[in-house]
């Protein structure tokens, strides 16, 4: 069971899964440059587990990204919508 | 390199891949309830302790061993996630960890007071005192409870 979060902790949104494919990396190196176990890597990837700013701050320097460029309080958008629907709006 | 610790030794042992298949939620929950029923045995058993005393040695050496395998697949089912000190595991393991004990606590809680109604009625109705493998049921199953208990409360709870 993935630890609960309490019913007013608001969902945190990630780019984990989408940053760690594009690099080609997987779970288990992911967790090892980080320092935790791959299948938390798994539970964050699914959003079913919040990190602490540690280890969020930690994911983002192995990306070589800001933090928020990582975890967001809102959904983030979709890659085509992001890359093809701002190129529509110029 | 560095030669690794105890604690590393043993969350590798526990971590192993070999054992990936004892830990999907139903095979887990099908070792708690083997468990549960080992303890179940053992209660059994300590009622046989004076009228059939071989009877119940050897039942015991046949459950301690089946204990122990038990446990054991218990624990590397769960990774050891209720054993293993805090350098062992990582944040969300630990916080998982933290869970599981104050279930074990509040279950165990209510088992000791449910023991201690029992004997309570039992000494007010003024029935008769029960045998010595009786008493030393009562001593020892509470120990045993006790000892598994958080490993059980994390193996039924944890989903893969």
């Amino acid at each position: 069971m993935p630890p609960r979060k309490r019913s007013d902790e608001p969902q945190l949104y990630n780019r984990l899964g989408l940053l760690r494919t594009e690099r080609g990396m997987s779970r288990q190196e992911l967790a090892d440059a980080v320092g935790v176990h791959y299948q938390t890597i798994g539970y964050l990837e699914r959003g079913e587990y919040s990190p602490s700013a540690t280890l969020a701050l930690r994911l983002a320097a192995v990306f070589g990204l800001p933090m928020e460029a990582v975890f967001s309080l809102t959904p983030f958008r979709t890659l085509s919508e992001q890359v093809y629907g701002t190129q529509e709006s110029r | 390199m560095s030669t690794p610790t105890r604690t590393q030794r043993r969350a590798a042992r526990l971590d192993d891949p070999r054992y990936e298949s004892i830990r999907t939620p139903r095979i887990r929950r099908r070792l708690v309830a083997g468990m549960c029923g080992l303890l179940v045995a053992e209660a059994a058993l300590f009622l046989l302790a004076e009228p059939a005393l071989v009877l119940f040695a050897v039942g015991m050496a046949v459950l301690l061993v089946a204990f122990v395998l038990c446990l054991g697949m218990l624990k590397s089912s769960t990774r050891g996630v209720e054993e293993l000190p805090a350098d062992a595991l990582d944040e969300r393991q630990w916080q998982l960890r933290g869970e599981a004990y104050a279930r074990a606590y509040r279950i165990g809680f209510g088992l000791l007071t449910a023991e201690l109604v029992a004997v309570f009625v039992w000494v007010v109705a003024g029935w008769p005192t029960p045998g010595t493998g009786v008493l030393i049921g009562a001593l020892l199953l509470p120990f045993h409870v006790g000892l598994v208990l958080p490993t059980l409360v994390t193996a039924w709870s944890r989903e893969a």
